[in-house]
């Protein structure tokens, strides 16, 4: 899940960004409003975490901007201005969650994470694909009852491909929500991330879960389907 | 509750029934006074008619009166008595309802006759009229001489009918007395009332007034001209009880509302520490100090605010030189500025001297100078400049500024005003300039901003050169 951070204080900029890393998802982050809009139009973000008060360009300017583009990312504004009628405004503008500083970084991960799972029409937080089981909470994956140790590249993979189960991904769309801007377009990477994928959840079940479309992407879905 | 309607409607009603009463029984007694003089003109009368019918005849006297002219008779029970006496006291002759009593004797004489109340034989209250006279004398007519005899007549007559006519004007005039009195304890309370409904409003709207409703004001026109200036009073207070409030709650909101992001921001340092210990980031620490400094500098900077706000601060008279303090003042930021490659042009004269509160002045010319290097773009320039006339000072710094607009001057003084909404972009709080218009008060000076051109800002203290004796009445909130 890949997750843009516009916030103009420095210091709440480098931990939240840390905690979302942490956290497992793919972080951008400025301090600019007018970056963060760039950053929000050249790039597939599952959620922005976005700041009212910024040098450039206001958050809720920004946020505007975004929806007249047509940009429907979910959008989870986090300032100090924490009265109703702040928070009305902010969620008529077309802002998805409003979150008022101090917050607590559990709650801000999680309201982060159930955007991520509405972004994809899906609110489970538990994932079943015939015997293959993904516990995004814990962020443990199970095969035929047995545990699957992914790298968090892997496992940030699997989640995506598991929310859009069924659904065709392209290599664009999974190297646009899963890696950074600095991949060859050119590379590999991607294959060679589902193959690993496919062994590792293939160890304890061969039944393949992971097809290929040629031209077209990967699919996870159970055989029967 | 003791209320004024209540003492008024008391107060008038005793009084109305003291003048009532008082009227009443003036009525009365000159009524009763009129009814006797009118009473005993009448027995005058009827005694004057028995006396001039009474002959002399040498030792004989003879009384030619018509009994039926005295009202012996009222039905059964006799009314009038008379009875003529010598001055003996032998009775020359008594009227036939007298029968064989006698009347009390009294008398006076024909001018001043004696009137006195008794109990008639009958036993009913009666008055007598009595006076002693000389009858005329049959022979004088003849020319003969003979002795004269004094007579004394007494005549009484039946007052029941006179006192009968006193109880019912008595009557009357109590039964007058009450209704009235009555009607006056109707009417009274609701004129009253109706004369003290500006008062029961105010004090209605009054007890409606708490710490949510200072907004509310008493109509002044609509007041009676002695309410006018209780009501103008108490507008004025409300005015300011208003102001203070809401500088109270706007210093609380300001104060949260700055607080919330290093907050934030020492928070998520402190979750990201505990939730990832082994990453814990080198600088974290150093982060929390700065946070804590940043915090502190926001809370004394309010402080500072809120107390020249409620005129607590007591300017010091001193001598200062300003040349001296603008070149103090600048040391620690030249370093920044010339790292910014700013130009700088000081033209403060050497006898520019004022009498100042040293500590307040420096700290209003050091937000001049901390604002105009922070905020003058690379390569920028700053003036600064001082000149003194006509008792007065000046002290100008301008320095060139980006977009600036017509709009921003307004809110330059005003507290944690940033031209950029951002607010940690960089160490300053927005309240640097309210800092120093708040001591530019409390010294008695001026400080206004004002656009030089499109790209360049300027920043007038001026005042007297002497400062004037501190008005703490004026300061207070």
């Amino acid at each position: 899940m890949r997750v843009l951070l516009v916030e103009d204080s420095e210091r709440l900029r480098r931990t939240v960004s840390t905690a979302l890393k942490r956290s497992g998802y793919l972080a951008d982050s400025t301090d600019d409003g007018k970056e963060g809009l760039w950053l929000a139009e050249s790039n597939e973000y599952d959620v922005i975490v976005l700041d009212i008060m910024l040098p450039g360009l206001d958050g809720l300017s920004m946020l505007q901007k975004l929806r007249k583009q047509g940009k429907a990312t979910h959008v989870l504004l986090l300032t100090a201005k924490d009265t109703v009628n702040d928070r009305v405004h902010g969620l008529k503008l077309g802002a998805d969650d409003y979150l008022t500083k101090p917050f607590a970084l559990e709650e801000l991960l999680a309201r982060v994470e159930a955007l991520c799972r509405r972004n994809y029409g899906n609110k489970q937080s538990r994932f079943v694909i015939a015997d293959l089981e993904i516990d995004v909470a814990s962020k443990e994956v199970f095969r035929a009852g047995q545990t699957v140790r992914l790298k968090p590249r892997e496992y940030l993979l699997l989640e995506y491909l598991a929310r859009r189960t069924g659904q065709v991904v392209s290599r664009r769309e999974i190297e646009a929500h899963i890696y950074d801007d600095e991949v060859d377009p050119m590379s590999n990477v991607v294959d060679s991330a589902i193959c690993s994928l496919r062994k590792k959840i293939g160890a304890a079940n061969p039944e393949p879960l992971i097809f290929t479309r040629h031209g077209l992407g990967y699919t996870l879905k159970a055989d029967s389907e | 509750m003791r209320t004024i309607r209540q003492q008024l409607t008391r107060a008038l009603l005793s009084g109305f029934a003291l003048l009532l009463g008082a009227g009443g029984a003036g009525v009365y007694f000159s009524t009763r006074a009129a009814l006797l003089e009118q009473f005993d003109e009448t027995l005058r009368a009827k005694a004057n008619a028995i006396s001039s019918g009474t002959e002399q005849h040498g030792k004989r006297i003879n009384i030619e009166i018509s009994e039926d002219s005295i009202r012996e008779y009222d039905e059964n029970v006799p009314v009038e008595f008379f009875q003529l006496r010598r001055a003996d006291g032998a009775t020359v002759r008594r009227s036939k309802s007298l029968v064989a009593a006698d009347l009390p004797v009294r008398f006076g004489t024909v001018r001043r006759p004696k009137f006195w109340n008794l109990t008639l034989p009958s036993n009913y209250r009666g008055r007598a009229i009595g006076y002693t006279f000389s009858p005329r004398s049959a022979r004088e007519e003849e020319g003969a001489t003979i002795e004269p005899v004094e007579l004394s007549i007494v005549l009484a007559s039946d007052r029941r009918e006179l006192d009968e006519t006193l109880a019912v004007l008595a009557v009357v005039l109590l039964g007058c007395g009450a209704l009235l009195l009555v009607v006056t304890g109707l009417i009274v309370p609701r004129v009253l009332g109706r004369g003290l409904a500006p008062l029961n409003e105010v004090a209605e709207q009054t007890t409606r007034i708490d710490a949510d409703s200072l907004s509310t004001r008493f109509s002044i026109d609509s007041l009676p001209g002695e309410l006018k200036p209780i009501g103008e009073r108490l507008n004025n207070l409300l005015a300011r009880l208003e102001q203070s409030f809401e500088r109270e709650r706007q210093f609380s909101a300001d104060l949260a509302h700055e607080l919330r992001t290093p907050i934030a921001e020492l928070r998520s340092l402190a979750d990201v520490a505990l939730k990832w210990p082994e990453s814990r980031p080198e600088e974290t620490d150093r982060d929390t100090l700065a946070i804590a400094v940043q915090m502190e500098g926001i809370v004394v900077r309010l402080l500072e605010l809120l107390r020249s706000e409620r005129g607590q601060l007591v300017p010091v008279r001193e001598t200062v030189c300003l040349a001296s303090l603008v070149e103090n003042v600048w040391q620690p930021f030249a370093e920044k500025a010339s790292a910014k490659q700013l130009k700088v042009a000081r033209n403060v004269p050497d006898d520019a001297k004022i009498e100042s509160d040293p500590v307040l002045l420096r700290s209003i010319i050091t937000n001049f100078v901390e604002n105009a290097v922070e905020y003058t773009p690379r390569d920028g320039t700053i003036r600064m400049d001082a000149g003194m006339g006509g008792g007065r000072f000046t002290f100008r710094i301008g320095n060139t500024v980006e977009r600036l607009e017509a709009t921003d001057l307004p809110k330059f003084f005003d507290r944690f005003w940033r031209k950029d909404s951002a607010r940690s972009g960089s160490d300053h709080n927005g309240l640097g300039l309210s800092l120093a218009r708040a001591f530019s008060k409390v010294l008695g000076y001026e400080l206004t901003a004002t656009p030089d051109g499109e790209s360049f800002l300027l920043l007038t203290l001026s005042g007297p050169v002497e400062l004037d004796q501190p008005d703490r009445d004026s300061r207070l909130p």
